[in-house]
């Protein structure tokens, strides 16, 4: 901890009680998970397209409706010599699971209501199975509670 | 998962975050450091320590404390 000044501290206090509020709302273990804060939904996936170990047999998986900033990070995975699968979206969005029988290694799932109603571009409807065969699942989050759906389980479906 | 608190919460714009595995963030490898990232910098050299958080080890870019500060505030109403 190198932050010495009242204000710093004070600062760092505040981050610290986000950090805490924002597991909390995803139902997220603070033993398990950890919060990145960037400027927005972009620098988050950035920082993980700039990172992530993609080789020339990985295979990075996005759906045809995703946000530009998911559509950028196949230069990325290029770049490192991975393929790059688009996945048919459908008529109201989310992707046709059976368009997606791929053994994706990375992948992103645009979650705008429920995940049950986006899949998961390998055909299981959870991340957390996807997980488990080497897949790594980001959610580009764009949520929108309604009162008539089931609670989002946000604990099955970060990476 | 990657979220614009905005786009989450409705407030407040300019910051967002990744909430990721520990396990998922250890295979990952930074392109390069800045600032907080890393402990100690060998100069001249080639080495360097990260750091000990692993939220620090990623945070490169800095983000303003009142974005943070008022969503504390809207989470407390």
């Amino acid at each position: 901890m190198r932050i010495t000044s009242h204000s710093s501290q004070k600062s760092a206090k505040c981050a610290e009680e986000a950090r805490t509020r924002v597991l909390a709302f995803f139902d997220a273990p603070a033993t398990e998970y950890t919060v990145v804060f960037t400027s927005n939904a972009t620098g988050a996936m950035r920082l993980v397209g700039e990172a992530f170990p993609f080789t020339e047999g990985s295979t990075y998986v996005l759906g045809m409706d995703s946000h530009n900033s998911v559509n950028g990070i196949r230069q990325f995975a290029l770049a490192k010599g991975a393929r790059v699968a688009y996945i048919a979206s459908t008529p109201v969005g989310g992707v046709d699971e059976t368009e997606a029988k791929v053994p994706p290694v990375f992948c992103f799932c645009r979650a705008e209501t429920h995940p049950a109603s986006t899949g998961c571009p390998n055909g299981q409807q959870s991340p957390t199975s996807a997980h488990s065969s080497a897949m790594f699942v980001c959610i580009d989050g764009v949520i929108q509670r309604d009162e008539q759906q089931e609670p989002f389980v946000f604990d099955s479906i970060c990476f | 998962m990657a979220i614009s608190f905005y786009k989450m919460f409705g407030f407040p714009t300019g910051v967002g975050c990744l909430v990721a595995k520990n396990s998922f963030l250890g295979q990952l490898k930074r392109p390069w450091f800045a600032g907080g990232t890393v402990d100690v910098v060998q100069v001249p050299g080639t080495g360097f320590t990260l750091a000990q958080e692993i939220h620090e080890q990623f945070e490169v870019l800095s983000v303003s404390p009142s974005p943070k500060c008022g969503m504390l505030k809207v989470s407390r109403v």
